[in-house]
C-alpha cells in the first residue's frame, strides 16, 4: 500500500499588519494509506490551512511547530526540490472553487499535460519549452494527446475530444472541477488532498463528483483527505473523521461512531443542527457552541465569550434539546400578531401563468435592428401563498426560482400573467402603492451585500420606516422592537455591518424585511451563505417568527434538507417551469417527477429509504440551455425514465397524488423503474418501502396541508 | 441571478473571516494601515512645505519676481540669491515661490472643474435612461480619442495663450476619467442587494442617489482627483513651456524652464531649480494619492484583505 | 462574431465622427476673426476689408459653419485636408512628412519603457518588500512625476553637452533618436512598472497560481508562464491608452530635441493660426490613437481567451 500521512501538533500562524493569529493550533491525525479521512469544521477552524499546510502551500502563514510526515519524509522542513518532487508526483491538491482554480488563459488540455511533464519529470521543466508549450494551444504529439483524453475520461468529462483544446471558461462549475481532478490524477498520486471540492457545485454535480472519488479510491487505492464544512459530505464517503474547531482538533476516530457516537459536545452539537437529521418543523438545537461566523469579527471590542453568549440568547434560552417548544415565553405575551387586521382569509400572494424573459443582447446594433430575442426565465407558473405558510422553491443554479422571488418582489418585471397581492393585482415595485410595498418583505441570499457598509444597522432598518412617513421617536421604537424580534441587543444599532458577523448580518437583513410588518417574506437563499450551527439559528428565528406573527414565507432554497425542515409546500422548479408543487412531506419522500427523485439523491450523506434510486453520476447533467429548450419534456435529456414520447410531447402540469406534477409518467416511472432494475435487492425494497409511504397521505403533517 | 449560486459566498465569507474570528489574538504594536498613513503623511507633508512656500515666500522675499536687474544677470547661486539669478537679473528662488502659487492654484481649479464635470456626467449616465447613457457615454469616448494635451494644446492656443485659458483648455480635457469612474461604480452599487432593497420600500431616485450611490462614488473621486492635481500641475507646465500658458513675465515654473534653456551650458540652475519644484509637487500629490487610496478605496481595501489572507 | 465587428465599426465610427466634429469646431469657432489675424501676421499691417473678405471666400470662412464642416469632411473623408494658410503647401502633404517621425519617436519610447517597465515591475512583485520592490517603486515614482521636457534638458545637458555622447538635437540618425526615445519613455516606463507591479501582485494570488505551484511547478515557470500572461491583460488595455501619452510626450519632446514631426508642426501651426493644419494634426493624431486601441483591443482577444468575441458585455 502506499505511503501513510501523518501530521502531529501542527501549528500555524499568521501574521498581519494589526495582530497575529494562530489559524491551527495543535491539529494531529494520520491519513493511512489508502483511506479516505474527512476534515471537517465550520468556517475559521483552521481545516482549509491545515490542508494547504501539507502540501506547503500555507503562505502567507507560517508553520511555527509541529510535524507533517508523508511516507517517513518530514515534509516541514523539506527544500523546494523535494517538495515539488511530492507535489509532482505523490501528494495531488484540488481546491475550492473550479472556477478559479484552472488558469484562465491556458487550455484545458495544456494544463493537464503539463501536469504529466511534470510527473514524468519533475527535475527538469525546461524553462523556453515550458512557455512555448503554453503558446501554441493544440496539444503536439498524438500521444500526449491521448494520455490527456485517458484522463479526462477516467473523470468522467464527456466529448473529451472536443474540449481537450476549449479553455476554462467555456465548461461548469462542475466541469471545470473535473478537470482539476484530471490534473490531480495525472501525477498519480497516492494522497489527493479535497479542499470543499463540491462546495461550489449544485447537489447534482456534487453527488457526481463525490461518487468519482469514491470510485477512484476504490479503483486505484489513492488515498484522500477531504476537506469539507458538511458532515453529510464527509459522513458519506470517509472512513475516518476528524472535526477541527478554532485550530484544534477536537474529535478524530471511525466515520460510522463519530457520527452515531460523537464524543465531544462540539462535534455533538454540529450534528444536531443539521436539518436533514431533525424532525420537520421541529426547533433545531443549537449548543452554545458560538460558530466562528455567528461571533462579532473585527469589533471595536475583543470578542468575549461574555459577549457572544449575549447575541446567542436564543441558543441558551432555547436549550439544546430538540423540542419544538418555544424557549423564550417573553415573546408570546407581548406580540400578538400585528398584522392580524389585515389578515383575510384567501391567498395573501398569488402568481397565475407569471412568465419573464430577459433580453438576450443589450447591444446597439440589435436595439437599432429592431431584434429582440428574448431568454425566458420563468414560464407559466402559478403559485399561491398563505397567511402562515411556508413554501419551498428548490432547484438546480439557473433554473428561474431567484427570478422568481425578484418577480413577486417587484424588481424585474412579468411579461405575461399576474401576481396578486390580496386579491389585487400588483406590477413592479414602482408601481405598487406604499401599502403593497409594506406588505411583502425581502431577504436576499448575502447578508454582507445586503447592507450598506457605509450605514449603520439603527439607519438601515430605519431606511423603509422613514420611507412609509414614520416620525422619529416611532422609528426608534419600531428599531429596537424588530431587533428584540430577531434577537440582536437594541446596541446594536450603532454598529456597522463590518463590525457584524455574517449571522448577524443576516439577522439585521430580516429585521429591515420585517420593520413595516410585513405579511409575505420572500427569502431567497437566505442561509446559503453562513455556516450550518448559523444556519440552524436562523431557520428557528424564522420558525419563531412566523409563529408569533402569523407570517408567509417563500422560501428558495438548493438544499433540500433545509426546505425539508422548514417548508409546508414544496414547489421544485426545473428551466423557469414548476415540475412538482406539492405537501413537502409527500414530495420529498414520494415524489412523482424524476427530477424531485433525482434532487433526494444528490444529497450527501442522506441514506433515507427515498434515496439511492439511480447512478448519481448519469444524472449530473447540465440543464438545457434556456435559449434553446428541448423539445417535449425540457427534462428527457437527463431523465432516466424518458421514453420515446418524451421527446416529442410537452408533458401538462397535472393533478397527481395530492399535488401536481409535469410528467408524462407521473408517479408511475417509479414502479416501471423498479422492474426495469428487478436484479438490484436493494431498489425493490426501496420501492416497497416508498410505495407502502404512499398510502398513507399526510403523514405527522398537523392541519397544516389543509388549508 | 445572484441567488443562483449555492455555497459560493459560503466560500468567500469562510475566507474573509478566515482570520478574523480567531479568539486567540495577539495584539501587537504597530496599528491597521501604517503604511498608507505614512504615504499621506510623507505626501501631505510634502504639500504643506509647498502651500506654506507659496503662501509665506513672496512676503518673505526682498526681491520683485519681476522686476529686472540686468547688472545681476545669470549669478550662480550664492548667499544674496541662493538659487541663482536668470538672464534678467530676477532671484530665482523668489520666481519659484510665486510660481508655486500659479502652479497649485491652477491645479486646484482645474482638477475641481474636472471633478465637477466629470461626476456630473457620470452619475446622469448612469442613472438617467439608457439612451442619456449610450450618448454621454459616445461623449466621454470622443473626450478620450484625443491624446489629451494636443488637444489642450489646441484650445489653449486658438484661445490665446493666457493662465484662464490652459486652466479652461486642461478642464476640457480631463473630465472623461471622472465620469467613467463615477459610472462605473454606480453601477455596480445599483446591482447590490441593499440598493434593490431600498428600491422595494419605495425609496425615491433622488435619496437613493444621495444615500447608497453618492457616498461609494466619494473614495475613488477623490483618490483619482488628488492624482489628477500632479498630472494638472504637468500638463500646465508644459503648456506655459511651449509658450502658451503664462506669459512673460510672469514666473511660471515651466516657462522658467523655457527662459533657462538658452542658458544650458552656462546656467544649468536655471532649469534645475523649476524642474525639481515640479517634480516635487507632482510626488508629493502622488504620494498623497496613493496612500488615500490605501485608506479609502474599498476595492484596494479588499485587495489588501484578499491578500493578508 | 461579425455582429460584433458590425457592432464595433459602429462605435469606431461614431466616435471618428465626434473626433472630426471637435477637431474642426474647436478652431473654427474660435473668437476672432481668423481671416483678420492671418492677413495681419502676414503684411504686418492691417489689411483692407477687401482684402479680408477675399480671403475668407478663397477659403471658404464665409459660409455657415456647418457648410464649412460639411465640405472639409468630404473632403478629409477624399484624403484632402485643404492647404496651409501660408504657404498653400497642401496639409496632406505635410502631415506624411511629419508622420513617419513622429510614429519612429513614439514607438522607440514604446520599446524603451516596456522593456524596462515589464521586468522590473514583475520582479518587484516577485520580490515583494524587499530592497528591490522599494527601489523601483521610488524610480517609478521619479519617473511619473518629472516633467519629460526638463528631463530632456537634462539628459541635453549630460550626454551631449558634457560627455558629448550624443547629438543634441535634429533627426535622421540613430543617434539621434536615443535621448528622445528615453525622454519620452521614462514617464510611461514609470506608469508601466507600476502597473505590472499591481497586476502581478493580484495574479501572484490568484488560485491558479496555486494550483499551479501545488504541481510542482517550479517557481520561475509558475511566475513567468502561469502568472505573468494573466498580469498582462490589463497591463496591454492600459498601455493602449498611455500610446495617447506618448503621442502629448511627443509634441513637447519634439519641441525640445527641436525633431520635425506631428508635435513640432502643430505648435508652429497653432501660433500662426494656421487652422488647416491644426485641423489636420488633431484629426491625425486622434485617429492613431483610436487606430492603437483598437488593435490593442485586438491584442486583448490573442492574450485573454475569456474575452467574449460577441460585442460588450454590458
Amino acid at each position: 500500500m502506499g505511503p501513510e500521512l501523518v501530521v502531529d501538533d501542527l501549528r500555524v500562524r499568521f501574521r498581519t499588519r494589526s495582530e497575529t493569529v494562530d489559524a491551527v493550533d495543535g491539529a494531529s491525525f494520520t491519513v493511512e494509506p489508502g483511506a479516505i479521512v474527512g476534515l471537517v469544521g465550520e468556517s475559521g477552524s483552521g481545516k482549509s490551512v491545515t490542508a494547504r499546510s501539507i502540501v506547503r502551500l500555507e503562505s502567507p502563514g507560517e508553520i511555527v511547530d509541529g510535524s507533517i510526515k508523508f511516507d517517513g519524509r518530514e515534509l516541514t522542513s523539506a527544500d523546494d526540490r523535494t517538495l515539488r518532487r511530492l507535489r509532482g508526483r505523490e501528494l495531488a491538491m484540488v481546491f475550492q472553487d473550479p472556477s478559479t482554480t484552472l488558469n484562465p488563459v491556458y487550455t484545458v488540455g495544456e494544463q493537464i499535460a503539463e501536469a504529466i511533464r511534470i510527473r514524468e519529470n519533475p527535475g527538469r521543466q525546461p524553462f523556453l519549452a515550458e512557455l512555448a508549450a503554453g503558446v501554441s494551444s493544440r496539444l503536439r504529439t498524438r500521444r500526449r494527446r491521448s494520455e490527456v483524453l485517458e484522463l479526462m475520461e477516467t473523470v468522467g468529462i464527456p466529448q473529451a475530444d472536443e474540449r481537450i483544446d476549449a479553455y476554462p471558461h467555456q465548461f461548469s462549475g462542475g466541469m471545470c472541477q473535473r478537470v482539476a481532478l484530471a490534473m490531480a490524477l495525472a501525477r498519480r498520486p497516492s494522497l489527493l488532498i479535497a479542499d470543499e471540492p463540491t462546495t461550489a457545485l449544485d447537489t447534482t454535480t456534487q453527488a457526481a463528483i463525490l461518487d468519482r472519488l469514491a470510485r477512484l479510491n476504490a479503483e486505484r487505492g489513492m488515498g484522500i483527505l477531504l476537506i469539507s464544512h458538511d458532515l453529510g459530505v464527509v459522513s458519506e464517503l470517509c472512513d475516518r473523521v476528524v472535526v477541527m474547531y478554532d485550530g484544534t482538533v477536537v474529535e478524530y476516530g471511525p466515520a460510522e461512531s463519530v457520527r452515531s457516537d460523537p464524543e465531544h459536545p462540539y462535534t455533538k452539537a454540529l450534528l444536531d443542527c443539521l436539518p436533514h437529521r431533525s424532525e420537520p418543523r421541529s426547533r433545531l438545537p443549537t449548543a452554545d457552541w458560538p460558530p466562528a461566523d455567528d461571533r462579532p469579527s473585527r469589533s471595536d471590542e475583543p470578542p468575549l465569550q461574555g459577549t457572544v453568549l449575549e447575541t446567542d440568547r436564543t441558543a441558551v434560552d432555547g436549550g439544546t434539546t430538540a423540542t419544538g417548544e418555544r424557549g423564550s415565553p417573553r415573546r408570546d405575551a407581548e406580540t400578538a400578531a400585528p398584522g392580524s387586521d389585515r389578515r383575510v382569509d384567501g391567498p395573501i400572494v398569488e402568481l397565475e401563468d407569471v412568465a419573464a424573459s430577459f433580453r438576450q443582447s443589450d447591444a446597439l446594433v440589435d436595439r437599432l435592428l429592431g431584434r429582440d430575442e428574448r431568454v425566458p426565465a420563468v414560464n407559466g407558473v402559478s403559485l399561491s401563498l398563505r397567511a402562515g405558510e411556508t413554501v419551498g422553491l428548490v432547484g438546480e443554479s439557473g433554473c428561474g426560482k431567484s427570478t422568481l422571488v425578484r418577480l413577486t418582489a417587484g424588481l424585474e418585471e412579468t411579461t405575461a400573467g399576474e401576481i396578486r397581492l390580496r386579491g389585487e393585482r400588483i406590477g413592479d415595485a414602482d408601481s405598487r402603492t406604499d401599502d403593497q410595498l409594506a406588505d411583502v418583505g425581502v431577504v436576499f441570499q448575502n447578508p454582507t451585500t445586503s447592507l450598506n457598509p457605509k450605514r449603520t444597522v439603527g439607519q438601515t432598518i430605519a431606511e423603509p420606516l422613514f420611507e412609509a412617513g414614520w416620525d422619529e421617536s416611532r422609528r426608534e421604537d419600531r428599531i429596537e422592537e424588530v431587533l428584540s424580534l430577531v434577537d440582536l441587543p437594541a446596541a446594536y444599532a450603532g454598529r456597522y455591518p463590518r463590525q457584524l458577523s455574517g449571522g448577524q448580518c443576516q439577522r439585521v437583513a430580516i429585521a429591515r424585511a420585517l420593520a413595516l410588518e410585513p405579511s409575505v417574506v420572500l427569502l431567497d437563499e437566505p442561509t446559503a451563505a453562513l455556516d450550518v450551527s448559523t444556519q440552524a439559528r436562523i431557520l428557528n428565528l424564522l420558525a419563531d417568527l412566523q409563529a408569533d406573527l402569523d407570517l408567509a414565507y417563500l422560501f428558495v432554497s438548493h438544499d433540500l434538507a433545509v426546505v425539508r425542515h422548514i417548508a409546508d409546500r414544496v414547489a421544485v422548479m426545473y428551466l423557469g417551469q414548476f415540475v412538482e408543487v406539492g405537501p413537502t412531506n409527500r414530495v420529498l419522500s414520494a415524489p412523482t417527477h424524476p427530477y424531485t427523485q433525482t434532487l433526494l439523491d444528490a444529497i450527501p450523506g442522506n441514506e433515507a429509504e427515498e434515496c439511492r434510486q439511480w447512478d448519481r453520476e448519469a444524472l449530473a447533467g447540465e440543464p438545457p440551455s434556456p435559449t434553446s429548450p428541448p423539445d417535449g419534456c425540457a427534462f428527457h435529456p437527463r431523465c432516466p425514465v424518458a421514453s420515446e414520447d418524451c421527446t416529442r410531447v410537452e408533458p401538462p402540469l397535472e393533478a397527481v397524488d395530492g399535488g401536481r406534477t409535469r410528467c408524462l409518467y407521473a408517479g408511475e416511472w417509479r414502479s416501471d423503474d423498479s422492474q426495469r432494475s428487478a436484479g438490484d435487492a436493494d431498489a425493490t425494497e426501496t420501492q416497497l418501502i416508498t410505495n407502502s409511504e404512499r398510502t398513507e397521505p399526510g403523514v405527522a403533517r398537523t392541519g397544516r396541508d389543509g388549508r | 441571478m445572484s441567488g443562483d449560486e449555492p455555497g459560493r459566498s459560503y466560500t468567500g465569507l469562510g475566507r474573509t473571516n478566515l482570520l478574523e474570528t480567531s479568539r486567540r489574538r495577539v495584539r501587537t504594536a504597530l496599528p491597521p494601515r501604517v503604511r498608507a498613513n505614512g504615504l499621506i503623511r510623507l505626501g501631505g507633508g510634502i504639500c504643506g512645505v509647498l502651500v506654506f512656500a507659496a503662501i509665506v515666500g513672496p512676503v518673505v522675499s526682498p526681491y520683485d519676481p519681476t522686476t529686472q536687474a540686468l547688472e545681476a544677470r545669470l549669478q550662480s547661486p550664492s548667499l544674496a540669491h541662493p538659487l541663482g539669478t536668470d538672464a534678467l537679473g530676477r532671484d530665482v528662488a523668489t520666481r519659484l515661490v510665486y510660481g508655486a502659487r500659479i502652479s497649485l492654484a491652477l491645479a486646484v481649479v482645474a482638477t475641481g472643474l474636472r471633478l465637477v464635470i466629470g461626476t456630473t456626467i457620470g452619475l446622469v449616465a448612469a442613472t438617467g435612461g439608457r439612451l442619456v447613457d449610450a450618448v454621454l457615454m459616445r461623449l466621454v469616448d470622443v473626450q478620450l480619442a484625443f491624446p489629451g494635451l494636443v488637444l489642450a494644446l489646441v484650445i489653449a492656443g486658438v484661445l490665446g495663450p493666457s493662465l484662464r485659458n490652459v486652466v479652461l483648455a486642461l478642464s476640457l480635457v480631463g473630465w472623461a476619467s471622472y465620469a467613467r469612474i463615477v459610472r462605473g461604480s454606480v453601477l455596480s452599487v445599483k446591482r447590490r442587494p441593499y440598493v434593490q432593497s431600498a428600491k422595494l420600500y419605495g425609496t425615491p431616485w433622488r435619496r437613493l442617489v444621495r444615500r447608497h450611490l453618492l457616498p461609494t462614488v466619494v473614495s475613488p473621486v477623490a483618490v483619482l482627483a488628488t492624482l489628477n492635481l500632479g498630472t494638472v500641475v504637468l500638463a500646465a507646465a508644459g503648456l506655459s513651456f511651449l509658450g502658451l500658458g503664462a506669459q512673460p513675465p510672469t514666473a511660471e515654473w515651466g516657462a522658467m524652464i523655457d527662459d533657462g534653456r538658452n542658458y544650458l551650458r552656462s546656467a544649468p540652475w536655471l532649469i534645475t531649480a523649476p524642474g525639481i519644484a515640479i517634480a516635487l509637487t507632482v510626488i508629493g500629490f502622488n504620494l498623497l494619492g496613493d496612500g488615500l487610496r490605501d485608506v479609502l478605496d474599498p476595492d484596494h481595501l479588499e485587495d489588501t484583505q484578499r491578500r493578508r489572507t | 462574431m461579425i455582429r460584433a465587428l458590425v457592432e464595433r465599426l459602429g462605435s469606431l465610427t461614431a466616435v471618428l465622427f465626434g473626433v472630426s466634429l471637435v477637431s474642426y469646431g474647436f478652431v473654427s469657432l474660435t473668437p476672432g476673426d481668423p481671416a483678420y489675424t492671418i492677413l495681419r501676421a502676414q503684411r504686418q499691417s492691417p489689411p483692407s476689408d477687401a482684402e479680408v473678405a477675399a480671403f475668407r471666400a478663397e477659403h471658404g470662412l464665409d459660409e455657415p459653419f456647418v457648410v464649412q464642416y460639411v465640405s472639409w469632411l468630404s473632403e478629409a473623408l477624399r484624403g484632402d485636408l485643404g492647404t496651409s494658410y501660408y504657404t498653400s503647401e497642401p496639409v496632406t502633404t505635410l502631415l506624411l512628412e511629419s508622420l513617419p517621425n513622429t510614429l519612429e519617436l513614439a514607438v522607440a519610447a514604446m520599446a524603451v519603457s516596456l522593456l524596462l517597465a515589464v521586468p522590473t515591475g514583475v520582479a518587484s512583485a516577485v520580490h515583494r518588500d524587499t530592497w528591490i520592490d522599494r527601489t523601483s517603486q521610488l524610480v517609478a515614482l521619479l519617473g511619473v512625476s518629472m516633467p519629460n521636457f526638463w528631463l530632456g534638458y537634462l539628459l541635453i545637458l549630460v550626454c551631449s553637452l558634457w560627455l558629448g555622447l550624443t547629438p543634441a538635437a535634429g533627426s535622421g540618425t540613430l543617434g539621434h533618436l536615443i535621448l528622445p526615445a528615453i525622454t519620452l519613455g521614462t514617464g510611461l516606463a514609470a506608469v508601466v512598472t507600476r502597473l505590472v507591479r499591481t497586476s502581478m501582485l493580484e495574479v501572484l494570488e490568484a488560485e491558479y497560481v496555486r494550483t499551479a505551484r501545488s504541481k510542482g511547478v517550479r517557481e520561475r515557470l509558475v511566475v513567468y508562464k502561469h502568472a505573468l500572461r494573466n498580469a498582462l491583460v490589463p497591463v496591454v488595455t492600459i498601455v493602449g491608452l498611455q500610446f495617447g501619452f506618448v503621442l502629448n510626450g511627443a509634441v513637447i519632446v519634439e519641441v525640445v530635441f527641436q525633431r520635425p514631426g506631428l508635435g513640432t508642426l502643430l505648435v508652429d501651426a497653432v501660433f500662426a493660426r494656421d487652422y488647416p493644419i491644426v485641423q489636420g494634426v488633431v484629426l491625425v493624431t486622434a485617429f492613431v490613437f483610436v487606430v492603437t486601441n483598437q488593435l490593442v483591443d485586438l491584442a486583448y482577444v490573442a492574450l485573454d481567451p475569456r474575452v467574449d468575441r460577441g460585442g460588450d458585455r454590458a
